[in-house]
């Protein structure tokens, strides 16, 4: 019984100090990544007064008035309603265009295929600085600037590719079998396409919808050109302000954890999936 | 709410123009043009499958080709005009460019974002990815390092900038300095030449949680009997991680690196709330801007730089890609 247990207990302790070290880096590596998220958020909750005043570690009184501030004044809400509207107007729209374009990619071989693939690849690598100006006088001479509309079509040209890219790789991995037993089976073609294969590529139209909903989130150098007032995002009034003189931190910081928020949010649903994009070297 | 109502008609216009489009034209193609029965029913069906790629493919060709190639001509056109747009110059604006010292910094600091924002946001995903690895809670780990990517840029350089800050109460890292004695707060963003890297450094804060969680995916396909072998072979575990883990997952660090490297291509936002552009920091994207609407010739002329940096970039990644393919 002793040297059974001795025979145990040995190898554990071996590996113990080992894992040990690995915990005390990671959590080193950890605060170094989250440190800053959490000053934005320490301050967020501090009055203006309390910010410039003495260096403290966590808020001293905690207000949510800073939030107040930004719930309540139109000029502030309004530019997280005009970025959630287009945004979602685009993950939509560029999904609709690209699943059946990834569909033909992967289900059928046509003269200049792979052509097409690739040079659909390079607009994905389309530096935006270059579109912002052409887009602008497009826009204007129509009519359609400063709306919602003018920034999703902007930014549904950049996220086509790449939901191309992602979804095609995902279809890839559906045998061609499925499609062709769903149509001895009597489906049709649109029936098909909703009931049996959308479900089996689930996940690659998230891991495309996360990508579309990132680029189009983040994105500032071409909405701030293609908007003045009233579809102006939330990134844009941010800037401004941060620009400004006589700053409001408290409500600057407050309007920053809000703009983390959805992206925390969708990262959480998508994580599992995106690592699944990558491994079939999409993405 | 007006702008939701309009977003919703416009997704649901978009979306039901887009299902029409396909239903209408599939219809069309089987029904009429190549009715699969009758005499020629054979030939129809080999017709129509040839066909039918091409419907699925429009809408995206068109909405690319129209959209992708007009800007670029337009831009080009644009550039070669001067200020106002009416007289033509030639190549009078990327003379006077290249002639000009804002120009060739931002040249310089954007090379500069190129060769080390990549390298440093993939060397320490790597890390993390390689530490996390079999750790307990690595997962919990992974989504808190995956948040940085999360915040637009505008948010990051919010933060950066209280991290930055020049006064002992806002600035973490002058606080910090203030704590171990420090007389006088400096301003990291005022340091000639080196506020580049501590502006760089926001970005790849940004993009290391990305650059792990794929890493850590390629580690954990290592096949173990590689490792274990080595292990065998009396191999110390910096040998492991350098000489059998590394190589075998080379070709997902290059496409890490390569994804960073396009995002690099298109940062603007950083330098922009970061310093506007002052104290040198300027990088094409931001020199642009500062352009915009005031010169669109000498704007539209940056523009097609950028372009021009961009191809080499793009035609290595296509190569890439190709042989991956075959």
């Amino acid at each position: 019984m002793a040297s059974t247990t001795e025979t145990l207990a040995a190898p554990a302790a071996r590996t113990l100090p080992r894992i040990r070290t690995r915990h005390v880096v990671m959590v080193l590596y950890l605060a170094f990544m989250l440190i800053p998220i959490y000053w934005l958020i320490k301050m967020s909750l501090q009055t203006n007064r309390e910010i410039l005043g003495a260096f403290t570690l966590w808020p001293q009184n905690p207000t949510l008035d800073n939030y107040r501030v930004i719930l309540t004044d139109r000029s502030w809400y309004m530019g997280y309603v005009n970025s959630i509207t287009y945004v979602v107007m685009n993950t939509v729209l560029s999904l609709a265009v690209a699943l059946p374009a990834a569909y033909a990619f992967s289900r059928y071989r046509f003269l200049g295929d792979k052509h097409l693939f690739f040079w659909l690849l390079t607009n994905r690598m389309a530096p935006p600085a270059v579109f912002a100006l052409p887009f602008f006088q497009l826009y204007s001479s129509v009519g359609l600037f400063d709306t919602h509309i003018a920034v999703a079509l902007a930014h549904t040209l950049f996220n086509v590719p790449l939901a191309v890219w992602i979804l095609e790789g995902f279809m890839r991995g559906v045998p061609k079998e499925i499609d062709e037993t769903a149509y001895i089976d009597g489906y049709s073609f649109p029936r098909f396409f909703v009931k049996i294969f959308m479900p089996l590529i689930a996940s690659g139209i998230g891991v495309a919808a996360f990508f579309c909903f990132m680029f189009s989130w983040v994105e500032l150098l071409l909405s701030r050109t293609l908007t003045a007032v009233n579809a102006q995002p939330i990134a844009s009034i941010m800037t401004r302000t941060v620009s400004a003189s006589g700053l409001d931190w408290g409500v600057l910081c407050a309007a920053g954890v809000l703009t983390i928020i959805p992206g925390a949010l969708v990262i959480y649903f998508v994580r599992n999936y995106i690592a699944k994009g990558f491994a079939l070297g999409r993405v | 709410m007006p702008p939701i109502l309009q977003g919703l008609f416009t997704i649901l216009v978009g979306v039901t123009g887009c299902v029409a489009y396909f239903w209408l034209s599939n219809l069309l193609l089987d029904r009429v043009i190549c009715p699969p029965h009758g005499p020629h029913a054979g030939r129809n069906i080999t017709r129509a499958n040839l066909i039918r790629p091409w419907l699925f493919l429009f809408p995206a060709l068109v909405v690319l080709g129209l959209y992708l190639a007009y800007p670029v001509v337009g831009s080009f056109v644009r550039s070669l005009h001067d200020r106002s747009g009416t007289e033509f110059i030639g190549l009078g604006n990327y003379a006077d460019l290249i002639a000009s010292g804002g120009f060739r910094v931002a040249v310089r600091n954007n090379i500069l974002w190129l060769l080390v924002v990549p390298a440093a946001a993939t060397a320490f995903g790597l890390l993390a990815a390689q530490l996390t690895d079999r750790l307990s809670w690595g997962n919990v780990a992974k989504s808190l390092i995956f948040m940085p990517m999360a915040i637009s840029f505008v948010g990051a350089s919010l933060i950066w900038r209280f991290v930055y800050d020049n006064s002992f109460d806002i600035g973490l890292i002058n606080a910090v300095r203030g704590a171990f004695g420090a007389e006088r707060a400096i301003d990291v963003i005022q340091i000639p030449f080196w506020n580049n890297f501590f502006i760089m450094f926001i970005m790849v804060w940004i993009q290391t949680g990305f650059a792990m969680v794929i890493l850590s995916a390629a580690l954990r396909g290592i096949p173990e009997e590689t490792v274990e072998a080595a292990i065998m072979d009396g191999a110390s575990p910096t040998q492991i991680f350098f000489r059998i883990k590394v190589p075998q997952i080379m070709g997902t660090i290059v496409v890490v690196w390569t994804t960073i490297t396009f995002l690099v291509l298109k940062v603007f936002d950083i330098v922009y709330t970061m310093t506007g552009g002052n104290f040198g920091t300027h990088i094409l994207p931001s020199y642009m801007m500062s352009f915009m609407f005031r010169d669109d010739g000498r704007a539209t002329a940056v523009a097609f730089v950028i372009m021009i940096l961009v191809l080499p970039v793009m035609i290595w990644n296509i190569r890439q890609a190709r042989r991956e393919m075959r």
